[in-house]
């Protein structure tokens, strides 16, 4: 499945939220991450970012199962990190 | 489904904060997300460390070098997770017993020309004219069924290969691609170029396959065992050729995908530039996560997971389970 | 020789008992393994967790009024039976005359304690999964419903 996340958290947990999700996901934007992800490993991420926000952070997950009826658009730079070829 | 990402560039691999970062000449850091990860192919001069190797062995990642023309080097094969010392007894009797070994050679033979025979058959029914290639491909199809060594069955194979390499140039309409014969080292038209860059991508891509199963690389029943290299996936990698390599390598030239800009020529050798490699691994891509259904399962699953499926069959065969029969595309 | 886990996968599945007797375990990676991994790492991660018996491991070692406990943590109540019996496999293996199962999905605990009946039920189990495991031949693949979360479903049905 294919995941959008963003989050807004302490500056003190900015750094290890962005080292946890680079484990996971590809980079697009300040806070904000994309990728396909299997299921275990989406639940092992959220375990992980559980262990580091507090009750003021937010995180939010948009979880597809299918991209079938989705379409990515960009306006300006895309700034999402290439991560296939190298 | 885990990713496989392909390095072009120079540069430097390394563990940073429990991932992965490829620091480009420039200086530029790429994130990889190390969680999402099964291999990396490197074809670009990269500097890494052991303790990349040590994380990357951790993780279940495999890494596959390639020189610069594509040929493949060797590769890091991660510490065995799926070790079973009775499956690799197990193969290793049916390699050393003559009979079982043939067997399961001889189908590893037949299911290559068979999967050949489809491909020139579509093609067939396309208009080309490809009724020689086949009827000659048949009759010695027939003859492997008689016979009992290696080296006479391996002569069958060669035999084989040429006719359905022969029918290539039947089958490709492109002015700039014309097949003369076959010539791995090195490759002398593009043609062969591609086809030698393909089965390099395959053999690594099997070999990935075999490391998810219990079966141990090093013991094949075509290819016969030595023990500086791996053997099974050449084998395996037989099944697939035609139905991932050859179908990629027909698309990318009919469909102008590829064309002679993206080769290189040096001496007598050609090859692909890095541009070519790439656009051949996009497509050979699209095809490994092609799905088709399987009434067995009742899913649909893609042609990597076939790969594996494939692995396990022969395990199931190496049981006494289920007697082995090749995969023969049926779509 | 007998497995925490072969008990537990051979009243879903003898097919695969034969197997895991040999090392031939399922896919490491099946999303349905790692969840249950997972949970048994999350889950009370301050109790010292993963001890090894011979035979296996158990999630969680306790002690509660001086009286040791044996903890197991599944993901559902599903297959309540095979995780009873490796839990008092493993209890007869220590020694232990108390466990429980926990499953924190379901906010569940579920006590097993060793009677004379249950330790009796357990050898006799034993004794049918010898016999299997001693066969030369792996026992035939079987659709079951269980199949479709099962790691060994694509080595089964290739």
């Amino acid at each position: 499945m294919f995941v959008i996340l963003y989050y807004d958290v302490g500056v003190k947990r900015v750094s290890k939220m962005l080292k946890v999700c680079r484990k996971y996901l590809t980079w697009v934007q300040n806070s904000v991450f994309e990728g396909e992800i299997s299921y275990s490993n989406l639940e092992r991420l959220k375990s992980e970012i559980g262990r580091i926000i507090k009750d003021e952070d937010s995180v939010v997950i948009y979880v597809f199962n299918q991209m079938l009826y989705s379409k990515r658009e960009v306006l300006g730079k895309d700034k999402k990190e290439e991560t296939k070829f190298l | 489904m885990k990713e496989t990402i392909y390095i072009f560039s120079a540069g430097t691999l390394k563990r940073e904060d429990n991932s992965l970062v490829f620091i480009t000449e420039e200086n530029q850091k790429k994130h990889i997300p190390v969680e999402n990860l099964k291999e990396i192919f490197v074809f670009g001069e990269v500097n890494l460390n052991k303790r990349l190797i040590e994380f990357l062995s951790k993780k279940e990642i495999m890494i596959s070098f390639f020189n610069h023309y594509g040929f493949y080097v060797g590769s890091f094969y991660p510490r065995e997770h799926y070790n079973s010392g009775f499956m690799i007894l197990k193969q290793a009797q049916y390699y050393i017993d003559n009979e079982k070994r043939i067997y399961i050679a001889k189908k590893i033979v037949e299911g290559a020309a068979r999967n050949s025979l489809k491909i020139l058959r579509y093609y067939k029914n396309r208009g080309r004219k490809l009724d020689n290639h086949i009827s000659e491909i048949e009759k010695n199809v027939e003859k492997i069924f008689r016979i009992e060594e290696i080296p006479k069955l391996m002569q069958v194979e060669g035999k084989i290969k040429k006719i359905y390499y022969e029918s290539f140039n039947e089958i490709i309409n492109s002015s700039g691609f014309k097949f003369t014969k076959r010539g791995r080292r090195p490759p002398i038209d593009r043609i062969n170029a591609l086809i030698s860059f393909s089965n390099s991508l395959i053999y690594s891509i099997v070999l990935r396959e075999i490391y998810a199963t219990h079966l141990d690389p090093r013991i094949g029943y075509l290819h016969s065992t030595n023990f500086r290299r791996f053997s099974l996936n050449l084998d395996i990698a037989e099944i697939f050729k035609p139905i991932i390599g050859d179908r990629t390598i027909f698309s990318v030239i009919n469909k102008n995908i590829i064309g002679v800009k993206d080769f290189e020529k040096s001496l007598n050798r050609v090859f692909l530039n890095d541009r070519g490699k790439r656009k051949f691994i996009e497509i050979l891509e699209k095809r490994l996560n092609e799905t088709v259904k399987l009434r067995k399962i009742g899913r649909n699953v893609s042609y990597r997971t076939l790969i594996r499926m494939e692995l396990y069959k022969l395990e199931k065969h190496l049981l006494e389970d289920e007697v082995y029969e090749p995969l023969i595309m049926e779509w | 020789m007998i497995t925490g886990s072969i008990i537990q996968a051979y009243l879903i599945c003898k097919r695969q008992a034969w197997l895991l007797s040999r090392q031939l375990v399922g896919e490491q990676d099946s999303d349905f393994l790692a969840i249950g991994r997972l949970i048994s790492q999350e889950s009370y991660s301050r109790d010292k967790k993963e001890i090894t018996i011979n035979g296996g491991k158990v999630d969680i070692i306790r002690l509660e009024n001086g009286e040791i406990k044996l903890v197991e943590v599944k993901k559902s109540s599903r297959m309540i039976k095979s995780a009873k019996f490796q839990l008092l496999y493993y209890m007869w293996k220590a020694n232990v005359d108390y466990g429980e199962i926990r499953i924190p999905k379901e906010k569940k605990v579920i006590e097993v304690h060793m009677t004379d009946d249950a330790r009796g039920e357990l050898l006799n189990l034993m004794n049918e999964i010898e016999d299997i495991i001693n066969r030369d031949k792996v026992p035939k693949a079987e659709r079951k419903k269980y199949c479709k979360t099962c790691s060994f479903e694509y080595f089964c049905w290739s």
